[in-house]
């Protein structure tokens, strides 16, 4: 991950890193909670992923591609709340690229090349996860609500509740299977992007990819300035002969200008329209045992 | 088995030979010979051994072991299979109260009030004793005051089992045959359907031929045809008798119904000459002789041979010849409560009207009616009102959020089924649901061949 300091907790919890997240206070508070049952458990599925989401922001990210990775699940996990903009203007400001990443990057972005001391710049994150991350999650929960599942009581001939599922142990974003697919799509469409293309045909292809990824959000002439109009474009994809130092970055500003945007509307569409499945990771499943 | 065993019979000797291994009777069980002075088994207490399959109450009772909802709610499968007098279910309350256990080392049972019923029928006894041995943190998330036979109500059910063909719907209904002659001593009626050509294709019911007598009518010729698989073999004739452990001959509906012996599973064809049909039915039923299309005021068609099971279910629902446990198992249920039935010459829409307004009636005679379909929707909508218990087979969805016939609704929020495999569903009631599955019925014998059986009505054309 990075080149700071760790300190794993004494019983094996999550990891904290020096100027990170402190899971060590999150987790004692949240220890407290009341015990009841979740009756729309899609509801607190979703604040778990997303609290850790927060939790990646909080710690810093090793580089600019680590942070578009992040982006890419934030997009998802916020249904499409944070938006492209957001990303974008992150992604190409010198000084929240300087506060955002922790690794050797981050003194080239600061402004006189001289970025905040790591504890500072933990503030600053802490900061830009209330301002802007924080808010998104709150917006994606309001659009949960009432569509997440409420599993209630049978009530009358007293036969008890039927399970509500665990939402500590669920597998799907919000326990949307469809949010889990192009959360999938999506993350191997932005990898292939960022690591490079060996060929045009390869390019190619991916574009058809991509399109299922996004949901058909990529306008359609992005393929065609691409592979088409923009040859030098063109040459900064495809490393087959070679990967200029510009090539990297240049990708990624592509994936931050082009790719994310079309991401969150993705995830805001397919939010709104996916139905909700259990699906626990932990697997306790109704199937009985083998009929022997 | 030896290598000889696994290639193709390929000879109508070697099929012959197949054929007598497979419907080899079981001659020693009561249902095998009624007149016996002594006391017998019965069949159910065989067949599952047969298949070589645990009994019903280990499969729950290991289930319980691992909360899975088949017993943890039993009113959605156990209780599609086990049926219970407003009797036995006092019996089962007190025994509850007086803290039965269920010993699942044993197959005996410890409490005395039990021990009457362990000798007649040893396995409804111990599925007994494991319903009754709740401490009510069985059922449901531990909810205290109810109990597994709080979720039974006294008499006959019906079941709608639904999905694609090769979902395994055949050894389903083989498999729910078994379990409640097992759990029920339940005399079980498949009825098998005839086309037009009263024809049954590709007779499915072939394993279980050692504990099966065919019902056919008296007056109608039969006709059984061997076809085996391998190519250039040609088809051969057998005779019925050969095949299956008993023939039956009715001369009426009514007469089939005193014919009827406990724990017995009857493999049922319907007369299409109706014979007796109108004594017991006050319905229209034309037989191939009356029908003339030019005389004036004879009806201008025959009715299907398949309104027979009408003549039947008034037989069996408003006489009380016989009252015992039976289910009939009613494959293409669509054919016969068709969704489309019109007040025509047969009065299809009466008669199913009818039928329907009789299903309470059938319950407290102990009557069970599962039917089979490919889509929910095939049965005619006024039946898909009285139905209480539903079956959604692998590979098809549950309708979730939507209404059914009669303001219901299924109580799943998820869909389980599409993706479960072969061999396994989930069944539902209006307030519960459990996932289920069920063995792969091998016997360890195999027929290279398909049956098909005919029946030609003498003096008319085919």
């Amino acid at each position: 991950m990075t080149n700071q300091e760790r300190e794993l907790k004494g019983d094996g919890g999550l990891e904290e890193l020096e100027h990170g997240f402190r899971w060590g206070d999150v987790d004692e508070l949240l220890a407290d909670l009341p015990d009841g049952s979740d009756l729309r458990p899609a509801i607190p599925a979703l604040t778990r992923d997303q609290r850790e989401l927060i939790a990646r922001l909080v710690d810093g990210f090793a580089d600019r591609r680590a942070f578009l990775e992040w982006a890419q699940d934030a997009v998802v996990l916020t249904l499409g709340e944070l938006g492209g903009s957001w990303v974008r203007s992150r992604a190409f400001t010198g000084v929240d690229m300087s506060v955002l990443l922790t690794g050797p990057e981050r003194a080239q972005w600061a402004p006189d090349d001289d970025p905040l001391p790591p504890r500072a710049a933990k503030r600053v994150r802490l900061g830009v996860a209330s301002l802007d991350v924080l808010p998104a999650c709150v917006d994606a929960h309001r659009h949960l609500r009432w569509s997440a599942t409420e599993y209630t009581n049978q009530d009358g001939d007293g036969e008890g509740v039927q399970e509500v599922p665990d939402p500590t142990s669920q597998r799907h974003p919000a326990m949307r299977p469809a949010l889990t697919e192009i959360d999938e799509k999506q993350g191997w469409a932005l990898r292939s992007l960022l690591d490079g293309f060996r060929s045009e045909d390869a390019v190619l292809a991916w574009f058809q990819v991509l399109n299922e990824a996004a949901y058909a959000e990529v306008p359609g002439e992005l393929a065609t300035r691409v592979l088409v109009e923009e040859p030098d474009t063109l040459a900064l994809l495809v490393t087959a002969n070679g990967d200029p130092r510009e090539g990297r970055f240049f990708r990624e500003s592509f994936a931050a200008e082009y790719i994310l945007p079309a991401f969150a509307r993705a995830a805001r569409e397919v939010s709104d329209r996916a139905g909700e499945q259990a699906s626990d990771e932990t697997r306790t499943d109704h199937s009985p045992i083998r009929y022997k | 088995m030896s290598l000889q065993g696994l290639s193709q019979a390929d000879s109508e000797a070697e099929v012959r030979r197949q054929l007598e291994a497979v419907t080899a009777p079981h001659e020693s069980s009561r249902q095998a010979r009624p007149d016996a002075a002594r006391r017998l088994h019965n069949d159910g207490e065989r067949i599952y051994k047969d298949f070589n399959i645990q009994p019903f109450h280990k499969y729950l009772w290991r289930n319980e072991q691992r909360g899975k909802n088949v017993a943890s709610y039993p009113s959605a499968w156990v209780g599609a299979l086990l049926h219970l007098e407003e009797r036995e279910l006092e019996l089962l309350e007190a025994l509850r109260d007086d803290g039965v256990q269920y010993e699942p080392g044993s197959p005996r049972v410890e409490h005395p009030a039990l021990e009457e019923i362990w000798e007649e029928t040893p396995l409804r006894a111990k599925t007994l004793e494991w319903v009754a041995a709740d401490d009510g943190y069985r059922t449901g998330k531990k909810a205290k005051g109810s109990t597994t036979v709080d979720c039974f109500t006294a008499g006959g059910t019906d079941l709608q089992i639904y999905g694609e063909p090769g979902s395994g719907k055949t050894t389903l209904a083989e498999f729910v045959a078994l379990t409640k002659q097992q759990l029920n001593n339940e005399t079980v009626i498949w009825a098998d359907s005839l086309d037009s050509s009263l024809t049954s294709e590709r007779c499915e019911w072939v394993l279980y031929a050692p504990y099966t007598t065919v019902a056919v009518p008296a007056h109608v010729d039969v006709e059984v045809t061997v076809h085996p698989k391998a190519p250039g073999v040609s088809s051969f004739r057998v005779e019925l008798e050969e095949i299956v452990r008993d023939v039956l001959e009715y001369e009426s509906p009514l007469d089939l119904v005193r014919q009827l012996e406990p724990g017995q599973f009857y493999v049922t064809y319907p007369d299409p000459t109706f014979a007796g049909c109108e004594d017991v039915s006050s319905f229209a039923y034309h037989s191939p002789g009356v029908v003339d299309r030019d005389a004036e005021g004879a009806p201008n068609s025959v009715t299907p041979p398949n309104h027979w099971w009408f003549a039947f279910w008034a037989a069996r629902v408003t006489h009380d010849e016989f009252l015992h446990w039976t289910t009939l198992l009613l494959d293409e249920a669509g054919n016969l409560l068709d969704p489309d039935a019109s007040k025509d010459e047969h009065q299809t829409y009466q008669k199913l009207v009818w039928f329907m307004e009789k299903f309470a009636d059938a319950r407290k005679k102990g009557v069970s009616l599962d039917t089979m379909t490919h889509a929910i929707t095939e049965i005619h909508e006024k039946t898909r009102r009285k139905q209480r218990r539903w079956l959604t087979m692998n590979g098809t969805a549950p309708p979730l959020g939507k209404t059914l016939p009669g303001e219901k609704t299924c109580p799943m929020k998820i869909d389980y089924t599409t993706d479960m495999d072969k061999g396994e569903a989930q069944v539902w009631t209006t307030k519960n649901y459990a996932s289920i599955n069920w063995p792969n019925l091998k016997r360890g014998v195999r027929l290279d061949a398909e049956i098909d059986v005919s029946f030609s009505v003498p003096g008319v054309d085919a």
